[in-house]
């Protein structure tokens, strides 16, 4: 897909009065059927609202909502806070701006509208019912939060009232652990009539597909029931970091194997726990290494030994745009290489939305890893 | 044409802009003279100018002056009390002069636009003057059209309509419900009537509930010392949402004839059930609108408008849920909501289906499963949107709700006809299809009477308070959800 811009100011935010907003877009959409030297088609098949810290934070955005409305068109509310002193009166400001781009079958421009939203931190607590009011009716509404505090808390349950699907990215809070915590209690405890999502979930994604493919075949299917031993290697951003990623792959494969735990230590970079399954010990075993320049910090691999001295391991190469899952079962040796998903943010959403309901698995994985988290705190 | 109050709000906004537009469109003849009436001291040219202006203002153009002046020859103001009968014998020589200098035709039509407590008034004068007499003395047929609202509560609209009927006989009379010259709220009428495919599954069987919207974004602004006296229920639920309501309803007329589609309309009012004044409190949510934020801005409270008491009891919203007791409706709630200061404006018709009877996509369980909507969107953007359940593309099965809309601004272009233009000319034509007839008055009426007796006594508790640019208080939220549904996401 790719995009393709109107002419005229389409892609440059034009200040308008609030109130005025859906009135403004109305003409903004009828000069772009008159201006396009193509036939447009403005679409929205959802609400995206994306709520940002800072007005810093929010120029980043237009960017990855425009990449998002290609795959998912929607009505994009970008939402921020600014000082009373920052911001000009009156309390609230808005923007308008559109995206088009040109779908894979060739046909009309596809164009999606984006409202930018900067309230005065006094006008704070009005920005839920201005959202309200610009919501496109009767679509689905998701949310998206990137750098969620839990001093926005207030502000999140208001929308939540009416959004279908909140997003957050507990990655954004690696250097400030206590909220990272508050974020993850949060996950952990969701407010009722709306699904909860972290982007880190999604950036683990393939490494679980690989992992599960394991044991997908009769032949190797009973392997999972023989682990007994499972090693992460994790390449750090700085010595001490908590490995939140890594806490959560160990929380989806404790939570589908029903494992139990029984203890978990913790030493510098080095974080072990033990687990009981059907009689059976399994012992988990964190290390990490400073990252090389070039390396992108994460989980590096993550080796299963089975009692049978089967071993399955899927692990990214340095260099290597690859990752690859190997199996020694049996002297024999099979590899399975796949090229690296994309993980950058407009990816990550764009998968995050194509399912939008709760994510059973997720929620699993997430109450295990949260749980582990806290052991390991003790 | 005589607009009595003819300097007043309505006159400004709706009348004289519609007739210059039916005018410019050569909607109507050239003898067609309007004599404007009102308190006002004025001039014929005056009285122009200051329809010019208004004329203008609605258009955000400067009127074409060639146009301008053909419609403003036919246009003469007599200042005029309307309480002084010997008024009206003054009016009956203007209009008997008007009639030979312009070749009117000797047809009138009298626009009641004044206040509502001056109809019974003017009508009696009018009767007492002889000008209800048709095809005497040069004279053509008459014609009088009667604003909402039409009575405050069931007694008094029983004797206006009993002061209505001494002096007009049915057929001469158009009780105007600006909502019915709707293009939208016309097309309900053809949308289930000429489509074979909405009509098998438009009961019971397949629909689940119906919800009437009517939001505005605005509070009362000048209009409070009006609003005081009608709020919500007489403003709104009693004429608009009620028409709407048995638009949906109705059964299908043998033709499209005005008695045969009124006749409809007043059975589906006499089929809804009656409410005691226990289910007044059970079936029904109202409130006012406190201090809030719209459109980013700051909006205060109901009563600090100007013109409304400190102590302000009346209600800015209601929500009301109505049975159906027929055949086709029962056990089918139909939910309205009106009010002011609410989130945005929008006025629309929802039709929500049951639910699938067996789910056959288990493997997908984290997918909500959204029941078919049709929804009929009065304003704005005018149209139709279908709402249907999808697959995402991609390997899982997951799915998604999308609307498949209709829009009238984009499939016919962008002027969609006033409702007042069309009105205003159904009366020329004599076509009363789209005006209330004296029984549908009263029947609304009668239904009403339970919420203006119990609301107007219910001096025990304080009334309910929603945020300004909210939707509305939590309990009529919760008047759907203790039947395990919601209001639409608007």
């Amino acid at each position: 897909m790719s995009n393709s811009w109107l002419t005229g100011n389409f892609g440059i935010p034009m200040e308008i009065d609030v109130a005025a907003i859906e009135k403004e877009l109305a003409s903004f959409w009828k000069s772009a059927g008159e201006t396009a030297q193509k036939a447009v088609i403005r679409a929205c098949s959802c609400n995206f609202i994306a709520f940002a810290q800072n007005r810093n934070e929010a120029q980043g955005l237009p960017a990855v909502l425009a990449q998002v409305s290609e795959w998912h068109p929607s009505r994009s509310i970008i939402a921020y806070v600014e000082p009373d002193e920052a911001l000009e009166p009156p309390d609230m400001h808005a923007w308008i701006s559109a995206h088009c781009s040109i779908p894979l079958s060739r046909g009309p421009q596809v164009c999606c509208e984006t409202i930018t939203l900067a309230a005065r931190t006094r006008a704070r607590m009005n920005l839920p019912d201005t959202l309200l009011s610009l919501l496109v009716p009767d679509l689905p509404v998701y949310l998206y939060w990137r750098s969620f505090r839990t001093a926005d808390k207030d502000v999140m349950e208001r929308l939540a009232r009416f959004s279908h699907l909140l997003i957050v990215d507990s990655h954004q809070s690696r250097e400030d652990p206590l909220n990272r915590l508050h974020i993850l209690e949060l996950l952990v405890d969701q407010p009722s009539g709306i699904a909860m999502r972290d982007l880190n979930w999604s950036r683990i994604t393939a490494w679980r597909d690989l992992i599960a493919q394991f044991f997908d075949s009769p032949a190797t299917s009973r392997y999972v029931r023989e682990i007994s031993e499972v090693e992460i290697i994790r390449n750090l951003s700085a010595p001490g970091s908590i490995p939140t990623r890594t806490l959560l792959l160990t929380g989806w494969l404790a939570s589908s194997l029903g494992w139990k735990r029984v203890s978990a230590e913790r030493s510098g970079d080095r974080w072990d726990s033990c687990w009981m399954s059907e009689g059976r010990e399994i012992r988990v075993r964190f290390t990490g290494t400073i990252s090389e320049p070039g390396q992108v910090p994460g989980i590096g691999a993550i080796t299963l030994r089975t009692q049978s001295k089967a071993e399955f391991s899927v692990f990214v190469e340095q260099g290597s745009q690859c990752i690859s899952a190997v199996a020694f079962v049996d002297g024999s040796r099979v590899i399975h290489s796949v090229p690296e998903e994309p993980l950058d943010e407009a990816s990550l959403l764009v998968r995050e939305l194509s399912q939008t309901g709760e994510d059973a698995v997720f929620k699993a994985a997430l109450a295990e890893a949260y749980e582990l988290e806290k052991a390991f705190q003790k | 044409m005589v607009i009595l109050g003819g300097s007043g709000d309505l006159t400004r906004r709706k009348l004289i802009p519609a007739l210059y537009r039916l005018s410019q469109n050569r909607m109507i003849p050239a003898g067609f003279t309007i004599i404007g009436m009102s308190r006002s001291p004025m001039s014929d040219d005056e009285y122009r100018n200051m329809l010019r202006t208004w004329v203008d203002k609605d258009s955000g153009n400067p009127s074409d002056p060639e146009t301008w002046n053909a419609f403003a020859q036919g246009i003469y103001y007599l200042s005029a009390d309307y309480h002084n009968p010997a008024i009206y014998g003054e009016l009956k020589r203007l209009l008997q002069t008007r009639d030979k200098i312009r070749r009117a035709g000797g047809n009138r039509i009298y626009y009641l636009a004044t206040a509502p407590s001056d109809y019974a008034n003017i009508i009696r004068n009018l009767g007492e003057n002889g000008m209800n007499r048709e095809f005497t003395d040069g004279v053509g047929w008459i014609r009088a059209i009667i604003e909402k609202p039409f009575g405050r509560d069931l007694k008094s609209a029983q004797e206006l309509n009993q002061v209505v009927s001494s002096v007009f006989h049915e057929g001469q009379v158009y009780r105007i419900d600006h909502y019915l010259g709707k293009e939208t709220v016309q097309n309900i009428l053809v949308f289930r009537f000429a489509n074979e495919i909405f009509e098998p599954i438009w009961n019971r069987q397949f629909i689940d509930h119906v919800q009437i919207t009517a939001a505005e974004d605005i509070g009362v602004g000048t209009r409070g010392a009006y609003y005081e006296e009608a709020g919500a229920l007489r403003d709104m639920v009693q004429n608009h949402i009620l028409q709407l309501l048995a638009l949906v309803a109705m059964e299908p007329p043998p033709d499209f004839s005005p008695d045969a589609v009124r006749s409809e309309k007043a059975k589906v009012l006499r089929s809804i059930r009656a409410f005691t004044l226990e289910d007044v409190h059970r079936f029904s949510v109202r409130a006012q609108y406190g201090p809030g934020f719209i459109g980013g801005k700051e909006a205060r409270g109901y009563r600090e408008e100007t013109g409304v008491a400190a102590e302000s009891r009346t209600e800015t919203f209601a929500a009301i849920r109505f049975s159906v007791d027929n055949w086709r409706w029962a056990d089918v709630p139909f939910y309205i909501r009106t009010g002011k200061n609410l989130a945005k404006r929008v006025t629309e018709i929802a039709v929500v289906f049951q639910p699938t009877p067996h789910f056959i996509f288990r493997q997908a369980p984290a997918t909500r499963v959204e029941s078919n909507v049709l929804a009929f969107r009065i304003q704005p953007d005018e149209g139709i949107t279908l709402k249907t359940m999808v697959k995402l593309p991609g390997q899982a099965l997951e799915m998604r709700p999308v609307n498949m809309d209709f829009r009238y601004g984009s499939t016919f272009g962008p002027h969609l006809a006033d409702a007042y233009e069309r009105l205003l000319l159904d009366c020329m034509l004599g076509d009363p299809t789209l005006f209330n007839r004296i029984d549908s008055v009263e029947s609304a009426w009668s239904l009403m009477q339970p919420f203006v007796d119990v609301w107007g006594a219910d001096r025990s508790r304080p009334i309910l308070q929603y945020a300004s640019g909210s939707w509305g208080p939590a309990q009529a939220d919760e008047l759907l959800a203790r039947e395990k549904r919601s209001w639409r996401p608007l």
